[in-house]
């Protein structure tokens, strides 16, 4: 990951451990971290792919609510080091 | 050891929690189990009497009411996420049916200005907060570009008045300087 991706990475990781183990729809993240004055659609919703291929994070999908996000015991361990 | 009996760790090494255990036990709820749990949480039984029927049911023993009135209030907040999130969905869908053109950029902007206001509406200032960080941060950058634009202008206009003086005796450079001095604050009005 590039400097900028790390970045938006950290945050997305933030604003999921401040949900203290609780599951965030990926627009309430991204507005929690900033909005598309952070970044664009596109970065965001590339960054958040690449945290659920290292599994950093997880996300369950549900029919009404779409995919809900929270983050894992991997994801906390990267956000310390990040 | 079973896999139901294993220990369950943390990256620090320390054992989880009876709360954050509950937490995990929760998400994986089928959602009439979670909609049983949430009657039972506002019916009029005691909290030690709910304690132990979790104990008994989930397997999890919270050492404390306390805990459980904090679980609740967790369980408060994630439902507003939750509702927040089917809305979401739905304006999502919403606009972009009635707006086929948009970008993805400006659909979600949209939701979340949408969702700003909902929350606000609905009296909670902390979902309303965290949409409007969204707002803020493009407010900050438009303030950025307008601090931008009033330095070009500045200089431009400077650079400008110090050229009008070289040129006052030339009446055909004097013409252009003009048409040039009018297009340029055109285009950065």
């Amino acid at each position: 990951m590039t400097a900028r991706e790390t970045k938006i990475a950290k945050r997305i990781l933030d604003a999921l451990h401040e949900l203290d183990g609780g599951q965030a729809h990926a627009l309430t993240i991204l507005g929690e971290i900033g909005g598309l004055g952070l970044c664009s659609s596109a970065e965001f919703d590339a960054v958040l792919a690449e945290l659920d291929r290292k599994k950093f994070v997880i996300g369950v999908k549900s029919k009404f609510k779409g995919v809900m996000w929270n983050i894992s015991d991997a994801g906390e361990a990267a956000r310390l080091e990040m | 050891m079973s896999a139901s009996k294993k220990l369950i760790g943390t990256d620090s090494g320390k054992p989880e929690t009876a709360m954050q255990q509950l937490k995990a036990v929760w998400l994986r709820l089928p959602e009439a189990t979670q909609d049983y749990w949430r009657e039972q949480f506002s019916s009029a039984r005691t909290q030690s009497d709910l304690r132990a029927e979790i104990a008994k049911k989930l397997s999890v023993r919270l050492p404390s009411d306390s805990r459980l009135s904090k679980f609740r209030a967790w369980l408060e907040d994630q439902d507003t996420r939750d509702k927040q999130a089917e809305r979401m969905q739905e304006n999502t869908r919403r606009i972009q049916t009635e707006h086929p053109d948009w970008t993805l950029d400006q659909v979600r902007e949209e939701v979340l200005r949408q969702s700003y206001f909902e929350t606000l509406a609905t009296g909670n200032f902390k979902l309303g907060l965290a949409a409007r960080k969204s707002d803020l941060a493009e407010q900050a950058l438009k303030f950025d570009q307008e601090k931008f634009k009033e330095s070009v202008r500045t200089k431009i206009q400077s650079g400008l008045a110090e050229l009008s003086q070289h040129i006052k005796a030339n009446p055909k450079a004097q013409a252009a300087y003009e048409a040039l001095e009018k297009s340029i604050a055109e285009a950065t009005k």
